[in-house]
Formats: C-alpha cells, structure tokens, sequence
C-alpha cells in the first residue's frame, strides 16, 4: 500500500506539477524569447484586475491563464468523413508517451528514512530503463501519424508522413549515440547511470556525459531534436508555409498537440540531464549520500531529506536551462531543406555515431576507469571551441546594386 | 497484491486488444489493437521480471514493424471490407475457434505445476548469454537481416531501373 501511495505521490509531483508546470511556463517564455529576438515585447497584455491603477500582467505569465481559457472554449471541430475516434485519440498519444517517460527518470537521490526504508525519487526503477525511453518514445510516432491520417485530409496526411518519415529515421541514429553512453557507464538504468556519473575524473573534471561522451552528446541533441519536431527539424508542422499533420485540429485537440510538443522538450532536457550532464548531482557539492549544502545550511541539518532537496533543485536548474537552450536553438536556426533533413540523419548522423561506438568501446576496454576516455573527450570539447573561434568566417557576400 | 492486480490489468487489456484485432472492420483500427495488445503484453514481461523483453517488445513491435504495418495502410489507403463474406469463412472460424482452446488447455497442462524457475531477466544476462553461449545463433541472425536488407535494396533498385 505505501508503495501505491508513494508511487503516486512521486508520480504527481514529478510529471504533474514539475514536467506540465514547466512546460506551461515554457509556452510563455517561447512568446517572450522569441520576441525579444526579434525586437519586439512579446505578450503583455493579459489581465484581470488593475494594481495601482496600471493593468496587473505579471511579465504577460498571465497569457498562460488566457491560452488555455481560449483553448478550452473554442468548438472542437471534426471535419466530415474523419475517423472521429482516432481522430480524438491521436492528439493523447504523444501526450502520455512524453510523460510515460518521465516515470523513468530519477528526479533526486534516494531518500533514506527511519521510518519507511529507502524512497528512490523515481517512479519506476527499472532495470532496462533507458531502454524503455527509446521504445516509449518510438511510440509517439502513432500521434502524429494517426493525426494526420484521421483528419481525412490530403495535407494533413503528407504532413503525418513527413513526421513520421523523419522520427523513424532519426530514432536509429538516437539509440545508436545513447550506446556509446552505456558502454562508458555499464548500465541501462538511469539511477544508475546517474550514480556512476559521480565523482571526478583527474580530479578536477566531473565524471559527467559531456565531458566523457562530448561527441555523443552532440549527436543525441541533434537527433533528439529532430524528434521533438522543433526548427530546425519543423518540417512536419511548418506553420508559416507547408501544412502540418494538426491542420483539422481546434481548441484543445491542437492545445494537446502544441502543449505536448513543450512536454516533448522537458522530456528531452530531462533525459540530456540524466544521460549527460549528472542527473541530480552537483559535482565538488552534492554526490555521496548524506552531503548537502543548500537546505542542509539553511536549516542547520544535514540529513537525507535536505540532501534529497538539494538534489532536486539542481535537478530542476539543470532541466531549465536545457530547456531555455532548446527555445534559443529554435530562434537562432533556419529551417532544412527535407533533402537536408534526411541526408543530416541517414549519411552523416548515423556513421558518426557507429564511429563513437567503436571510439568509445576502445577506449574503455584499454581503460575501465574513463581517464582516457575523459582526455578524449575534454581534447575534443576543445577541439570544438578552436574550430567555433577560430574557423574561417564566412564573409556575407555583398548586396548587388540594392 | 499490486502485482496481481496489474497483472489482471494487463492480462484482460491484451485480451480485450486481441479481440479487437480479429473484430475491426477496418484494417487501419484492427492494426491499432494489434499495437496495444502488443504494449499489453510487454506490460506482463515487466511483470514477469523481464524488462529487456519488454522494452524489445514495445521498440520492436510496437515501435517500428508496426509502424511500418500503419504506414502501408494508410498509403494504400484501405477501406473497410466489403461485400458479403465467402462460405468457408465460418468454418475458418469454427476450426480457429477449436484450435485456440486446444492451444490453452495444453499451455496451462504445460505450464502449470511444472516448477519451472525464474531466470535472470536482466539487460546484462541477456547480452551476456548472446555473445557466450548463443554466439552462432545470434551472428546467424544478423547474417540473415543483412540478406534480406541487400535483397531489399537490390529489388528496389530493379523496379527503379
């Protein structure tokens, strides 16, 4: 029962409250961001009352409250000879994929307590969890698809093709980078994967993914990227020209749709956080089991539960700024050319991860401890950060006659 | 308790999804209970302790053979069958019908009092018993897939040309 109880309770604070809470707050900050790209101020305008006489609109957080208000009340539209069934089922699938997911992801150290034993802050603890993430997430393909079919239209249809065409493809190129990560780890389960992500390497450098895995986890946010079906992988939607697969959908079957794609990018820097930047560690700071500095310090304990607060709130830094990096990508990129698309996944994402495969089974079967696989991987950080600087610039070529 | 409690879940839904495969009209529906009773099913193996099974399960079937199955449907855009259906049908149903009872009396004559003890189900067992002790069987395998992706290809290309 106190299983039940406290799966539960994991389960709503985690997926509930965080992931959908988060992914609210990011329908406003896309808003926000994006116009401040592009030199405007973004939505300001919502409000209910007036505050010292100036409309009270909180930074415009209040458009929240208005998007959804006007998502619920619009007619949901089903067009004729539309398979109505699938038709509403499509918009959910993509939806309970995304959090299904989350259940898998260790949101905290394990919390150690007199009077119920170890609560590992995790819903479900399974042995072949990253596993499971890929074939969850390989399902939200159906989502799509099915949208686009149900809606009995040509465009939507083409739309649901494109989408599923390019998931299919940049899926192989996912669960090939991912190996790379299990190799250097030893585990298909994400805890442990984050436990063994602890400590230092040389020691200044954190054991994380990113810094022994660099390259991998390059390959996996490209290609998990493109399967959050954002810019520059928005050829599905394609909302300023092309027509996307939600074409039919109204009020809150395209709300689903487009909230879902926010939960897809929680997902996505909820799974980067745990597979490459430490899960809930905070390297020098929290990683062993009793060690705590934020509310340990606060409040003068140092016990498991402040601990597992700590361990939380860098868990929650990390997946925001994943987050708000994913909303400057999609600001900053142009959109690909389909050819594009498919040569990115099939010619150059995919032998590039098989060559990070055998890269990194070398190097650990030389070296079990990760240190030259850590030398490897800081020699190729750098090796990026020369080649962004110090690569041949490409002079924008000069306007004729305008 | 919990466990027999989802396993009644998940038994009933993978039941529940099986009929609907033999019951829908149209074949895109029919595809679409063929995916949950499979995702049903993969439920039981985590029951059962079997995690790698399961997740092989869900990305495998579920996650890109029946996606592809999805994707002929809806290309060649199959309605619902029509017109009336041929004699024998009937009798395929009788015989299939029998052939499904005798099936499970002998499973659970197989199966139950049999003693027959867990093994590891564990991600790593598993990948260590492929490359020790099913090493041929599991290169034998990938040795077929490669022939049937070059016969794939060179077959495309013959219709190209």
């Amino acid at each position: 029962m106190f299983l039940v109880v406290s799966t539960l309770i994991k389960l709503v604070v985690f997926a509930l409250v965080f992931a959908l809470g988060l992914a609210a707050i990011l329908t406003w900050m896309e808003r926000r961001q994006s116009a401040y790209s592009q030199d405007r101020l973004g939505p300001t305008r919502a409000h209910f009352f007036k505050l010292f006489g100036r409309p009270f609109v909180l930074f415009g957080l209040l458009h929240i409250v208005a998007d959804a208000l006007k998502m619920f009340f619009k007619e949901p539209f089903i067009p004729k000879d539309a398979d109505r069934g699938i038709f509403r089922v499509a918009p959910l699938i993509g939806f309970c994929t995304s959090l299904v997911i989350l259940a898998l992801v260790p949101f905290g150290p394990d919390l150690v307590t007199e009077r119920w034993g170890v609560i590992p802050l995790q819903v479900a603890r399974i042995d072949a969890g990253l596993l499971l993430v890929l074939a969850v997430g390989s399902l939200g393909v159906y989502g799509v698809a099915l949208a686009g079919w149900a809606s009995n239209n040509r465009f939507a249809l083409l739309g649901g093709m494109r989408a599923s065409a390019q998931s299919v493809s940049y899926e192989i190129a996912l669960g090939l980078t991912i190996v790379g990560v299990l190799i250097a780890y030893g585990s298909t389960e994400l805890s442990a994967i984050v436990n063994a992500q602890r400590g230092l390497v040389h020691g200044f450098l954190p054991n994380w993914g990113i810094f022994i895995q660099p390259f991998a986890a390059v390959l996996f946010f490209v290609a998990a990227t493109a399967e959050t079906k954002r810019a520059p992988f928005d050829l599905p939607e394609g909302e300023s020209e092309i027509i996307g697969y939600f074409l039919e959908y109204s009020s809150m079957g395209f709300g689903m749709f487009m909230l879902g794609e926010f939960i897809e990018i929680v997902v996505l820097s909820c799974v980067f956080v745990t597979l490459f930047l430490g899960g809930w560690q905070l390297p020098y700071l929290i990683g062993d089991t009793s060690s705590s500095f934020l509310f340990g310090s606060l409040f003068g304990v140092n016990n498991s539960v402040a601990h597992a607060l700590d361990g939380m709130l860098v868990f929650g830094i990390k997946v925001f700024f994943m987050c708000a990096f994913q909303l400057q990508v999609r600001w900053t990129l142009p959109r690909f050319r389909y050819d594009q698309l498919m040569r990115l996944g099939w010619k150059t994402l995919l032998p590039l991860a098989l060559a990070n495969i055998f890269a990194t089974a070398l190097l650990t079967w030389w070296d079990p401890t990760l240190k030259i696989l850590g030398h490897v991987g800081v020699a190729m950080i750098l090796m990026f950060v020369l080649v962004v600087v110090a690569g041949p610039r490409r002079v924008p070529a000069e306007s004729h006659g305008h | 308790m919990i466990e027999i409690v989802l396993f009644y879940v998940g038994a009933v839904a993978a039941i529940l999804g099986a009929a609907g495969v033999v019951l829908a009209r149209t074949p895109l529906r029919g595809a679409l209970w063929l995916i949950f009773t499979l995702c049903a099913v993969a439920v039981l193996y985590l029951l059962l302790e079997a995690p790698f099974v399961a997740a092989m399960q869900v990305l495998v079937y579920a996650g890109a053979i029946m996606v592809l199955f999805v994707f002929v449907i809806m290309l060649l855009n199959l309605g619902p069958e029509a017109g009336a259906r041929p004699a024998y049908v009937s009798v395929a149903k009788a015989s299939g019908l029998l052939a499904c009872v005798y099936l499970g009396w002998r499973l659970v004559a197989a199966l139950s009092g049999s003693g027959q003890k867990a093994v590891d189900g564990s991600v790593k067992n598993i990948g260590v018993l492929l490359v020790t002790d099913y090493l041929f069987a599991f290169e034998a395998v990938s040795v077929l897939l490669l022939v049937a992706v070059v016969g794939a290809v060179v077959l495309g290309l013959r219709r190209l040309s």
